[in-house]
């Protein structure tokens, strides 16, 4: 089976974020990019996929500008994945979601693919378009929020779970198709040593990205800011449940002032 | 701010023969002038210490400083191929000039060898030559200065091992001895010596051999005898995307200032990425625990060996990781931030399979290293006796010669992991009168009849580590288990220690990091008179001087593991990092715990912990006063 699975590098989740001088993206500098969350689950999919499957290759493929896109198919070829192929964008240039689904697609294409994983949305922005816009596309099926993907050779079906708050669907499809992955139920592993030195001297195959995307993308926020800081949670000392309960409520009604 | 082809031309690469002697002669007077500006004695009268002035004599016994040019080929050095143009370094005493697309030789350059950059470790597992020549006379090549020469037929890029040309084994400092059938200049010699490179430039442990290497020299008087400044350490990623090197080039100032670089390789980050993140998710949650009822948690350390940070100095083809001695003490580093104890134990292999990577014959090492790193096992170092320990020349196990075998009969104490060790390399005497003369080290697995360990020790700290006495009773070991011949312990013993003081110089920064990021944090949160402690200048002064002292802790175990990593003993300066790093974390856990107050006293807060913890790296791996005496001796020998 010839898996693609297709990552985005994300800000590492450990960084402190700034918006931009002109306030309509992050402020990149300093800012460590990390293949994680729901890439990394799809990832570790993948590989849970290949090692169920003999015979089977999984390609990680990205789109982005350097280094942080080379550096996420390092992490994923030091997971395990077999080859890497990279869209390449020029420095600074980070696709918008069409642009990049645009981007991978070509990418995609050129790569035996039974089967095509994405997160279910990035870790940064969380767009979740780029895999039913990859779909799209390639004219493949799209699934997203799904968990416990397994292959059934003998039927040639993929079979696998949709969780949403009121029902578990239990689904058998038909490959190729798209498949895009919740986040983190798989418990993705860490890398070896020994893979990660020999992810770096692996080759990446590069792909140009044509045309090149529009600077500013077809679609662009107008504005970006982080969130207020957090103000600090107020600690209730107590001796007896009781007198936490008379506290808590005191404070409620007369600092909160959530409750008359 | 110059033109490539401007900067190209000063850098002098590449430089067009209508243009050569007008661009030596304009770089030779910038130089000239540089040096006679920026050299200035005690008595502040500046001199050149080019060609005129007399020499500092440790300096004229080296060899006269000249630029080369050097073509590496084209692999291997990342930093320098990502940018694909020419790339300077200085040695102590010489400017290379690293180009991956060299015309060599040019006109009017003098062609010495050819031959290959090794990298940290040669076939042999042990640290390669800087540079290993092919076999047969490369003098054919060579000509008088200024004669030109047609282009030799140069390797470029990675060669299939079997065609490479053969690394001579052993680390550069043995490449001194060289057989004398080898007829090469001195000044040759030493331009090879100067060619070890730093580990990060080259960090692939695998293949060994990477670069291939042309050594041309520019006999032009007028630019050779400049030396570079004393003192000053590499120079490497000096590129376009460098900013400093415009300041240089067109500054007139010599190039190697602005190429020291204190920036990790995306791999050397990923590697510290991956202790990191173990380091925090695995062991810190664990540490506190593991303290208070002195648990060794092998869980973890089984999950380190998983993930490849055990046997972090044992080549790749034995079953190791391979690291150079610097990616070690990033991983180190990083690990003792949540745990010292756990650390200790976790690179307690290292120091116990090193003697074995020094002196073991091919033989050994296939024999000991691989079933050892195939899978989870601890080892022991078995040097320190209850009679003493910093006085290694007085050991006391006895190892009698029965027939060909030896019969191994004595105590070791303090020793590493013992309780869970399977292997033991052993120092023993063949005979007491002989002194370090009769110290001789043998490996001994745990299973060997007469073996016994005492009780895991009740420690002050490291209490996830684990320490007790090693009893021989009449142990039989056969003379295939002899590391080296009779009599060459205590200088293994010594050399390896020259290797492992300098990780244990990482494994100290990490604790006083982690006492300072503890001690800073708690300062902003702590009210005293109606404001965080942070805002007392009383704090802020102990925070500054914390600061201080582990950002030069880690420094000078960077400057260590560098040294040693380019080939070199790096005794004065490992044992600076060593000594100068344990004394900043225990003095640096002590401020935090003042810091912390009245909670900085109390098991349930961190910093106590790190205090203990910090105490025995001090101590251990040469006690910090051995420490001294061998700092002052390498000091003196430079003025003797």
């Amino acid at each position: 089976m010839e898996i693609v699975v297709c990552v985005k590098p994300v800000p590492d989740p450990e960084t402190k974020l700034r918006s931009s001088p002109d306030g309509t993206t992050l402020d990149i500098e300093a800012v460590k990019f990390v293949l994680t969350g729901y890439d990394e689950s799809a990832v570790e999919q993948a590989l849970l996929l290949k090692e169920a499957t003999p015979g089977s290759k999984v390609h990680v493929v990205s789109a982005g500008p350097p280094p942080r896109t080379e550096e996420v198919l390092r992490a994923s070829l030091a997971l395990g994945c077999d080859t890497a192929t990279w869209v390449e964008m020029p420095p600074g240039v980070a696709p918008d979601p069409i642009g990049a689904a645009r981007a991978l697609a070509k990418a995609v294409s050129a790569l035996p693919h039974d089967l095509v994983l994405c997160g279910k949305q990035a870790g940064d922005d969380e767009a979740g378009v780029v895999a039913a816009a990859l779909a799209e596309i390639l004219g493949l099926p799209d699934y997203s929020a799904v968990i416990d993907l397994r292959w059934d050779a003998a039927a040639a079906r993929l079979r696998f779970q949709r969780s949403t708050e009121t029902v578990t669907e239990t689904w058998e499809v038909p490959v190729p198709c798209v498949v895009a992955l919740q986040q983190a139920w798989n418990d993705p592993r860490t890398a070896k040593l020994p893979a990660i030195l020999k992810s770096r001297k692996q080759p990446i195959t590069k792909v140009a990205s044509e045309p090149a995307p529009p600077a500013a993308g077809l679609s662009r926020p107008a504005k970006f800011e982080l969130p207020p800081p957090r103000t600090g949670a107020k600690l209730i000392e107590f001796k007896t449940p009781e007198e936490a309960a008379q506290k808590l409520v005191k404070a409620l009604k007369e600092e909160a002032k959530v409750l008359p | 701010m110059l033109s490539d082809e401007e900067r190209r031309r000063d850098g002098g690469i590449d430089v067009d023969d209508g243009e050569r002697g007008a661009g030596l002669e304009h770089r030779a007077q910038r130089r000239l002038a540089a040096a006679a500006t920026a050299v200035t004695d005690g008595r502040g009268n500046a001199h050149d210490r080019g060609r005129n002035e007399p020499r500092d004599h440790r300096r004229e016994s080296a060899f006269p400083s000249r630029e080369y040019q050097v073509d590496l080929g084209m692999v291997g050095l990342e930093s320098v191929n990502r940018r694909q143009e020419p790339v300077k370094a200085r040695h102590s005493d010489v400017v290379l000039t690293y180009d991956p697309n060299p015309e060599f030789p040019q006109n009017g350059t003098r062609f010495l060898g050819e031959g290959h950059v090794a990298g940290p470790r040669g076939d042999d597992g042990r640290h390669a030559p800087a540079i290993a020549w092919p076999e047969g006379p490369r003098e054919s090549h060579g000509t008088t200065p200024g004669e030109e020469l047609e282009r030799p037929p140069v390797a470029r890029g990675r060669q299939p091992r079997a065609e490479r040309p053969k690394l001579c084994g052993g680390r550069a400092r043995d490449e001194r001895t060289r057989s004398p059938g080898r007829e090469r200049s001195e000044n040759l010699e030493q331009v090879v010596d100067a060619l070890a490179f730093p580990k990060d430039d080259l960090g692939n442990p695998d293949p060994p051999g990477a670069v291939a290497v042309q050594l041309c020299e520019v006999p032009d008087a007028k630019c050779s005898m400049i030396p570079a400044p004393a003192g000053l350490g590499p120079l490497r990623h000096h590129g376009k995307d460098d900013p400093s090197a415009d300041i240089a080039d067109s500054g007139g100032s010599p190039v190697s200032f602005s190429m020291v670089d204190f920036s990790l390789t995306p791999e050397q980050e990923s590697l510290r990425d991956l202790a990191r993140k173990f380091a925090r998710t695995e062991m810190a949650p664990h540490a506190a625990e593991c303290d208070r009822v002195s648990r060794f948690p092998e869980e973890i350390y089984r999950k380190a060996y998983e993930l490849g940070l055990m046997n972090l100095n044992v080549p790749a083809e034995y079953g190791g990781s391979g690291l150079g001695l610097f990616e070690q003490c990033l991983i180190v580093e990083e690990l003792a931030y949540a745990c010292g104890g756990m650390t200790t134990s976790t690179i307690a292999n290292c120091l116990a399979l090193e003697p074995i990577l020094l002196d073991g014959t091919p033989e050994q090492k296939e024999r000991f290293l691989k079933p050892f790193c195939a899978e989870y096992h601890l080892a022991s170092f078995a040097l320190t006796e209850p009679s003493g320990g910093s006085d290694a020349g007085t050991v006391r196990t006895l190892a009698k010669r029965d027939g060909d075998d030896y019969i191994l009969t004595g105590d070791k104490c303090f020793i590493s992991n013992a309780p869970n060790a399977s292997l033991y390399t052993v120092f023993a005497t063949v005979d007491p009168k002989l002194r370090h003369k009769g110290v001789t080290a043998f490996v001994v697995p745990r299973s060997a009849e007469g073996v016994s360990v005492g009780r895991d020790e009740e420690k002050m700290g490291h209490r996830a580590s684990s320490t007790s006495t090693v009893r021989f009773d009449g142990v039989r070991v056969p003379p295939a288990d002899r590391l080296g011949p009779e009599g060459n312990g205590f200088s293994l013993a010594m050399r390896t220690l020259d290797q492992t003081r300098t990780p244990i110089g990482a494994l100290a920064t990490g604790i006083a990091q982690a006492a300072l990021d503890h001690a800073a944090s708690y300062s902003l949160k702590r009210e005293t008179f109606g404001k965080p402690i942070a805002e007392h200048q009383a704090i802020q002064i102990k925070l500054a001087d914390m600061v201080q002292a582990v950002h030069a802790s880690r420094l000078l175990t960077w400057r260590a593991a560098w040294t040693i990593d380019r080939g070199q003993m790096g005794t004065l300066e490992s044992s600076i990092a060593k000594c100068y790093a344990s004394d900043t974390a225990f003095a640096v856990a002590d401020q935090a715990i003042q810091i912390f107050g009245g909670y900085g006293y109390m098991r349930e807060y961190p910093v106590e912990k790190l205090l203990r913890d910090a105490k025995l790296t001090q101590i251990y791996e040469g006690a910090n006063e051995i420490q001294r005496i061998v700092i002052a001796r390498e000091l003196l020998r430079g003025y003797a």
